[in-house]
C-alpha cells in the first residue's frame, strides 16, 4: 500500500546545518531504497518561491505564495510502499526533519 | 433466563469469542455480526429448549455457523471473493477448541488496534469497549455523558481509519511496542476512572465497567507483566478491594474519609501488595506503580486518622516528576496538609486555582486546608463552592455538615 509523508517544517527552525540536513536525507534516501520501501522522494524549495492557482467561475486566479499561511510549511514529500501503516510510521520517524517539525502520514487513495 | 443475565453472558464472553473468531478473518464487522445472530439465536432457543451445558462454546459454536451462513451471501462473496478460503478454515476447525493462549493472543492484538494512537483518544476508548468488552454505544455513551449518535460515529469513523490506513492487527514489533504500550494502559486506566465517578443516575453499573477495565489489564498482563502494567493492575486491584464501602444501600457514594474499612476485600489488598512490590524490584518506577502505591497505603491504613501521610506525601512528589498534572498537584497539598504543614499546603494550592476551575475537589480540599490555618471565611466560601459543584448526596450532606459546624462556631 502507498503512502504520502508529507514533511512539514519552521523554515529556518532546522536543528543542524544545511548540509548536514541534506547528508542525513540522502542517509535516509538510501536506507528506504535498500529495504524497497524508496518510490519518490524530493524536497521542495522554500514557501518563498510558491505560486497558488484557483480557477473559479472559469476564471483563473494566481497569487504570490502558498495556498494558506501555516506556521509549519510544507518542505518535501516522500512516496512509500509499506506493509501497513506502521510501517509508514516507522519510516516517518526517520525522516530528519520529524526531530523538529512534523511528517504527516497519508494513504494514496486506491482505485479497485 | 432474564434479559440482565443474556446481556452479562453475552458480554463475558464476547471478547472471548471476538478474539476466538479474528483468528479465521480480520473482518470485524462481520463478526461482531455473526456474534449477534448467535445471540438472538440463544435469547429465542434458550427458554423454550433449555440452556446448553456450556454457555460460552454453544455460542463460540453457533458464531462460527452464522458466519458461515454470512460468508455464503451473494452480496459478500462478490465484494470478499477470500471468503471460500475463511469458510473452509472455519470449517476445517469446526471440533478444535481454540485454547486460551490463543484467544488471549487475539484479545491482546485487538487491543493495540484499538488503542493505536493514530486513532482520535475518545474513539480509542469507545472501540475498545464495543469490540472487546461487548458494550453497546447506547451503554458507551451513558458511561461517558456522550449521545449514543455521536458514539456510533466516532467509532464507525474509526473503523474507517484502521481499514483505510491500514493499521494493522498485530502486536506491534520491537521498539514500537514501548511506544505503544502507554496508550494501551492509559485507555484501560480511563475505563476504569470511569466505572469510579460518583456521577448518579448511570443505568450501566459501575461494578461492570470496573469488571471490564480489569479484564482487559489480565489480557495484557497473561503475555507482557512489565512494570507498568503490573502497577496498572495492582492499582485497580487497591481500588476495587475498597468497592464493597463506596456505595451505601442507595448506591450513593460514599468519600474514602468515611468508608467502613471493615467492607473492604483485605486478602485483595494483599495481593495488589506482593504484585506492586514485586515490579519494584525491576527497577524503574512509572506513575502507574506510583498511583498504586499511594492507593495502597490508603488501603492499608487501619483508619482515615491512621494513614501515612508523610508516605504519600513522599510518592507524591515522585509522581509530579513524571506525571505533572494540576489534580497531581492538588492531591499533593492534600497530603502536604495532612502532613502538619498546613500553611505550606495552602500557598500552594493557591497557586492551582486558575488550573481547577469549576473543579469540585479543588473546592473541597481549599475548604479543609483553610480550616486547619484557621481562615474560617475563606474555608466558608470554598465550602460553598465545593457544595454547589458536589453531584452526590452523601458527599453534599457530609460536606454541608461540616459548613454548619464552621458557620455555628
Amino acid at each position: 500500500m502507498q503512502y504520502m509523508l508529507l514533511i512539514y517544517g519552521v523554515e529556518g527552525a532546522e536543528d543542524v546545518d544545511m548540509d548536514t540536513l541534506l547528508e542525513q536525507y540522502g542517509v535516509f534516501s538510501e536506507e528506504a531504497g535498500k529495504a524497497g520501501v524508496l518510490i519518490s522522494g524530493e524536497g521542495l524549495d522554500p514557501v518563498s518561491t510558491a505560486t497558488s492557482v484557483r480557477v473559479r467561475n472559469g476564471e483563473t486566479s494566481i497569487t504570490d505564495g502558498p495556498f494558506a499561511e501555516t506556521k509549519e510549511a510544507l518542505g518535501g514529500y516522500y512516496l512509500l510502499e509499506c506493509e501497513n501503516l506502521d510501517e509508514a510510521l516507522s519510516w516517518a520517524a526517520k525522516i530528519p526533519s520529524a526531530r523538529y517539525g512534523t511528517v504527516e502520514v497519508r494513504p494514496v487513495m486506491a482505485y479497485e | 433466563m432474564q434479559q440482565r443475565d443474556f446481556t452479562r453472558l453475552f458480554r463475558t464472553e464476547h471478547g472471548r469469542i471476538v478474539g476466538a473468531m479474528l483468528s479465521y478473518t480480520q473482518d470485524l464487522d462481520l463478526i461482531e455480526d455473526a456474534l449477534q445472530d448467535a445471540c438472538l439465536q440463544a435469547i429465542e432457543q434458550w427458554p423454550s429448549k433449555g440452556k446448553p451445558d456450556n454457555l460460552g462454546a454453544w455460542l463460540f459454536t453457533v458464531t462460527k455457523r452464522r458466519m458461515i451462513d454470512r460468508l455464503r451471501r451473494h452480496d459478500y462473496q462478490k465484494t470478499h471473493p477470500e471468503s471460500q478460503a475463511f469458510i473452509d478454515r472455519i470449517q476445517a476447525n469446526d471440533e478444535l477448541a481454540l485454547d486460551d493462549n490463543v484467544i488471549n493472543d487475539e484479545q491482546l492484538k485487538l487491543i493495540f488496534t484499538c488503542c493505536h494512537p493514530a486513532l482520535p483518544r475518545e474513539s480509542r476508548i469507545a472501540l475498545t469497549l464495543k469490540t472487546l468488552c461487548g458494550l453497546s454505544t447506547r451503554e458507551i455513551g451513558r458511561a461517558f455523558l456522550t449521545s449514543e449518535t455521536t458514539m456510533l460515529q466516532r467509532i464507525t469513523r474509526a473503523k474507517q481509519k484502521i481499514k483505510r490506513a491500514a493499521i494493522p492487527y498485530q502486536i506491534p514489533q520491537g521498539e514500537q511496542l514501548s511506544e505503544r504500550l502507554p496508550s494501551v494502559l492509559e485507555v484501560i486506566y480511563l475505563i476504569y476512572n470511569e466505572s469510579h465517578t460518583a456521577m448518579e443516575g448511570q443505568t450501566l453499573s459501575r461494578a461492570e465497567l470496573a469488571a471490564e477495565a480489569i479484564r482487559l489489564i489480565n489480557v495484557v498482563q497473561h503475555t507482557m507483566a512489565t512494570p507498568e502494567v503490573c502497577g496498572l493492575k495492582a492499582l485497580i486491584m487497591f481500588h476495587e478491594a475498597r468497592r464493597p464501602a463506596r456505595q451505601n444501600d442507595a448506591q450513593h457514594y460514599i468519600p474514602l474519609p468515611l468508608q467502613d474499612r471493615s467492607l473492604w476485600h483485605n486478602d485483595a489488598i494483599a495481593q495488589a501488595d506482593t504484585l506492586l512490590k514485586a515490579s519494584l524490584k525491576q527497577g524503574a518506577v512509572g506513575p502507574y506503580q506510583l498511583q498504586a502505591a499511594i492507593s495502597g497505603l490508603h488501603s492499608q491504613a487501619p483508619s482515615w486518622q491512621q494513614t501515612d501521610w508523610p508516605q504519600i506525601y513522599a510518592l507524591y512528589n515522585l509522581l509530579v516528576t513524571v506525571k505533572a498534572s494540576p489534580v497531581v498537584e492538588l492531591n499533593q497539598c492534600v497530603a502536604l496538609a495532612y502532613c502538619g504543614k498546613a500553611e505550606q499546603a495552602f500557598s500552594k494550592l493557591t497557586g492551582l486555582s486558575e488550573s481547577l476551575l469549576n473543579y469540585q475537589p479543588f473546592f473541597a480540599a481549599k475548604a479543609e486546608i483553610a480550616c486547619k490555618i484557621n481562615q474560617y471565611d475563606v474555608a466558608r466560601d470554598a465550602f460553598k463552592q465545593a457544595i454547589m459543584l458536589t453531584h452526590n448526596q452523601v458527599e453534599k450532606a457530609y460536606l454541608t455538615g461540616k459548613l454548619n459546624k464552621l458557620l455555628n462556631q
